[in-house]
């Protein structure tokens, strides 16, 4: 399952934001993030790989055919996306939201109650949800609704999982949870790219970063590659130290901070500030 | 509801129970079936048990034959037709605007719909039922397609519609308005069921009526799923391949149907497509499938006992129907807002 | 919503003026006294005894054949089987019909006060909505629907199964019309021939005694507040015009709810000096009359029936609200307010 974009320029109205000129393939069986500041463009281009927004321009591919000239139901047995739900929660139990995520599956007349059912305890124990799934969404906690729409886009069994910031409002435990969650989906041949603010879980989680900016792409391949000192001035205006992890083999920490919390920091140079990491390049690259 | 029913409970929070389905289910059907037959036996003239039966049955009482048989028959079935119309519009319509206040009157789709009759009967006084129902139904349809164009903009949001719906309604009615106040005395007494009402009303509107409110009722059922996803927002629903926008336009084109054979009988019957579903989705939640049937048995019950209500209250004088779900509808609304929200 | 309750009382409104206009009120009586008091008492008790009585000595008279095929005032063709026992008459105009051929309804609508006898038939409501089982409760074997105010009614009517027959008066010549046929129809030719000749004669009469000298007229009706004239397309414009009087409104647009009446500026009626001015008021009993309210007006001092004081208040039940056999007893009021 091959998620390609080509040329791909997209956004709202005719003079409004737009992403413009992507070039892109999402590599299969990876997690790859896509980090960048607000207003990058990073929900307009999970949107538009996610076939809800159509392109201005160029194209979306899957599996080389055009995203937006298939049928929604077959895209979405294939690829779900899941939203920041800024729409407001409906009144259903847990497992009801869980059970539309079936929708694509089922038409008017057939429907295979056995696999719905099995891909909805799936879903609901993936996600850790099996224990209030008689709740009503109205009585969750924000990280348990987050975790609630997670287990529906499960339950739609897709190839590819395009997810808008799922670690918004979730605490640090179920962040943890969340993204050790996705990386199980990805060794169970899943495709997910999500969209992060934090780039120290970026770094630990993603295996591929696509960093943008105002639209366009600055930076796109392996983790390391990517989150570089430089490009993460360049695309967030911030300062950060790499650190190599010692219980992640091959990871490299991203520690952002203020040049203000350093000592002179305003009056020294890039070079001159403290560096852990000597040499980036010392680390072998997983790719 | 089944497949609720199928999954393994932990516990139940609401509505899950074996027990609970049957009063979701069970009461509304047995309000109903007493509303069919207070209906049918209460009315100006008073009449026994035995006679009603008789006159059911056609079995030599001429009279009650045609009191109850041509009388009460046909306007306890527009009535349970148009409450089943207006109920299931409402559901639909809160629905796709995502709105609990949208109904087919606040969104002027039954003003589109009296407008197009008030202008016909305007211009020929003896517009025959089985005209006046298609027309009410193209008015309805019209307001609905205002009220989509007006709300577009590369996409219908919910609230861009529950706001055009609003305005479309006031101007509409206000039409209607300029129309009854500047019509004679004879032009005002033929549309003087736009208040609401079923008086006069028979078998030929009945059968005027009735495919209309079929197709309607049937068109709603078979969207119930993908109303379903569309609860969900837009972009879930998307995202779950639903044609959102499509959804939207067929759920509108089906309740303006609705909403326009019901004002093609009854008028303007307030209330009804606001509170019924709000009652239906008190008692199972907020699934279509279950969410379309009930609120088609609610708002029938409701318009039966209304209708019957406007005939014996102050007989031999009959209360517009309009008035009588507004005075039944308004206080049993503000106690689930306030109450049960 | 605030529309829709606006809308609601904008028709609830206008049911309750039709509900007062078609008799769903019990202030005829108060209005007719005053009417009495104004002028000539209207001959209520001579046009209702005169048929029952003079039948018989008309030997003339064709006895009625059934079944019956006639042309009614809307103009449907109607067959009737048989002479009709049980006949419901479903508005004021329709029952007085029935009453001057010397036949008996069953029914009556809310408002109705004469004849006498129809006091004590069954009240069915409001003749704008009928109640349709008591209707049918009455086992009638004909009908008799309001051609003015009751088409509408026309299917909810015949869908009781019963002959219905419409009779009406817009205007004058509509009485004697309506007489001659429910007199054919009930078997009462002879006192429905007498009735519509003695109107015509009336009339005739009338007419020729009529001076030279022709009076300026405004009829007006409704409220202190709100009202509207009578155009000559209208029952009392039509008597008024009958009898030579120059309508003020006269080929002025319908304007308001009843047809055949106007809406006039106070500048036309002070410009056109009406020397007679007629009102009907219409509103709740012991209320302020049209005519105390413009007698009382210092904009209408200047208008010649004010300064004349003729200005009379005239009866709303025979005007207005049950038009028809009376006509005899209208037209000699009226006579006598243009030509005192």
């Amino acid at each position: 399952m091959r998620l390609e974009a080509r040329n791909l320029t997209a956004g709202y109205g005719r003079d409004g934001f737009r992403i413009e000129n992507i070039d892109l393939v999402i590599d299969d069986r990876r997690i790859t993030g896509l980090i960048g500041p607000n207003g990058a463009g990073k929900s307009t281009l999970l949107r538009a790989l996610g076939r809800l927004l159509k392109p201005q321009h160029g194209v979306v591919l899957l599996d080389g055919e055009v995203l937006h000239q298939q049928p929604g139901r077959d895209v979405a047995k294939k690829l779900a996306f899941l939203g920041q739900q800024v729409d407001g929660v409906p009144d259903l139990t847990v497992e009801e939201l869980v059970y539309r995520g079936r929708f694509p599956h089922q038409t008017l007349l057939h429907r295979d109650a056995a696999a719905d059912r099995q891909s909805v305890e799936w879903a609901l124990t993936a996600m850790q949800v099996q224990e209030m799934r008689s709740r009503s969404l109205k009585q969750l906690s924000h990280g348990e609704l987050r975790r609630a729409w997670t287990a529906m886009a499960l339950a739609q069994r897709p190839d590819i999982l395009l997810l808008d910031e799922p670690t918004a409002f979730l605490d640090l435990a179920h962040q943890f949870e969340l993204l050790d969650l996705l990386s199980e989906l990805k060794n169970h041949g899943v495709t997910v790219v999500v969209s992060m603010h934090d780039l120290w879980m970026t770094a630990i989680y993603c295996e591929r970063v696509i960093a943008m900016r105002d639209g366009r792409i600055i930076g796109n391949g392996p983790a390391e590659e990517v989150l570089t000192v430089d490009l993460i001035r360049d695309v967030f205006g911030v300062e950060v130290v790499l650190s190599d992890l010692p219980m992640a083999a091959g990871k490299r920490g991203v520690l952002p901070y203020a040049r203000r919390h350093v000592p002179d920091a305003a009056a020294t140079t890039d070079s001159e500030l403290p560096r852990p990491v000597e040499n980036p390049e010392r680390t072998p690259s997983p790719h | 509801m089944s497949i609720v029913a199928a999954a393994p409970r932990v516990r139940s929070e609401r509505r899950s129970t074996a027990a609970r389905t049957l009063l979701a289910w069970g009461a509304p059907l047995a309000l109903l079936a007493l509303a069919v037959v207070l209906g049918l036996s209460l009315g100006a003239v008073t009449l026994s048990p035995a006679r009603v039966l008789n006159g059911l049955l056609d079995r030599n009482d001429p009279l009650a034959h045609t009191i109850v048989w041509d009388l009460r028959m046909p306007r306890v079935l527009l009535a349970l037709l148009v409450g089943a119309s207006l109920g299931v519009a409402g559901a639909l319509l809160q629905g796709v605007t995502r709105n609990p206040l949208a109904d087919p009157h606040i969104l002027g789709l039954t003003a589109g719909g009296g407008l197009a009759a008030s202008v016909a009967i305007r211009v020929s006084q003896d517009v025959p039922a089985a005209a006046l129902a298609p027309i009410a139904f193209g008015g309805a349809l019209t307001a609905a397609a205002l009220l989509y164009g007006l709300s577009w903009r590369g996409g219908v949001s919910p609230v861009r519609l529950a706001l055009s719906g609003v305005a479309i309604a006031s101007m509409l009615t206000s039409a209607i308005t300029m129309i009854l106040v500047t019509s004679n005395l004879t032009t005002q007494a033929s549309l003087s069921f736009l208040a609401g009402g079923l008086f006069g009303r028979g078998w030929d509107e009945f059968y005027a009526v009735w495919p209309y409110v079929t197709a309607g009722l049937v068109a709603a059922l078979l969207l119930s799923r993908d109303m379903n996803i569309l609860s969900l927002g837009d972009e879930a629903a998307q995202s779950l391949g639903l044609s959102v926008e499509r959804t939207r336009v067929f759920a509108i084109a089906a309740a303006a149907m609705l909403a326009g054979a019901a004002v093609s009988v009854a008028g303007m019957v307030a209330f009804v497509g606001l509170l019924i579903p709000h009652l239906a989705r008190f008692l199972t939640g907020d699934d279509h499938r279950s969410l379309l049937p009930l609120s088609a048995i609610l708002g029938a019950a409701l318009v039966v006992y209304a209708d019957l209500l406007a005939r014996v209250v102050d007989k031999p004088v009959e209360i517009p129907l309009g008035i009588v779900t507004a005075i039944v509808g308004a206080p049993f609304l503000l106690y689930m807002v306030r109450w049960r929200a | 919503m605030r529309h829709g309750v606006k809308l609601l009382s904008v028709l609830a409104l206008g049911a309750m003026v039709l509900a007062a206009a078609c008799g769903g009120t019990s202030d005829g009586d108060k209005t007719k006294t005053a009417a009495a008091g104004g002028a000539t008492t209207p001959g209520a008790t001579q046009s209702a005894a005169t048929p029952g009585t003079t039948a018989a000595a008309t030997t003339a008279a064709k006895a009625t054949t059934y079944p019956l095929t006639v042309t009614d005032m809307l103009g449907r063709s109607v067959t009737i089987a048989a002479k009709p026992v049980a006949v419901a008459a479903i508005s004021p105009t329709t029952v007085e019909y029935v009453f001057a051929v010397g036949a008996t309804s069953k029914t009556r609508s809310t408002s109705v006060k004469f004849p006498d006898a129809a006091t004590s038939a069954k009240d069915i409501g409001p003749s704008y909505q009928p109640n349709l089982e008591l209707i049918a409760a009455e086992k009638p074997d004909l009908i008799v629907a309001d051609s003015v105010i009751q088409p509408q009614l026309l299917e909810s009517l015949t869908g009781l199964g019963v002959p219905v027959v419409y009779v009406g008066a817009q205007v004058f010549t509509d009485v004697p019309k309506g007489l001659r046929i429910i007199g054919e129809v009930l078997d009462a030719q002879a006192a429905g021939e007498l009735a519509a000749t003695k109107l015509e004669k009336t009339l005739s009469n009338l007419k020729a005694k009529l001076p030279a000298e022709k009076p300026t007229v405004l009829v007006l009706n409704g409220s202190p507040e709100d009202f509207y004239a009578a155009k000559p397309e209208s029952y009392v414009g039509d008597l008024v015009q009958l009898l030579g009087g120059n309508n003020v409104a006269k080929g002025a647009p319908d304007v308001g709810r009843f047809p055949g009446y106007t809406k006039l500026s106070l500048e036309t009626i002070l410009t056109s000096k009406p020397d007679v001015v007629l009102s009907i008021t219409a509103g709740p009993p012991g209320g302020t009359t049209l005519t105390a309210s413009l007698s009382s007006n210092p904009a209408w001092a200047d208008v010649p029936a004010v300064q004349n004081k003729r200005v009379s208040e005239i009866s709303l039940v025979i005007y207005l609200q049950a038009p028809g056999p009376r006509a005899g007893d209208a037209l000699t009021e009226l006579s006598k307010l243009l030509y005192p």
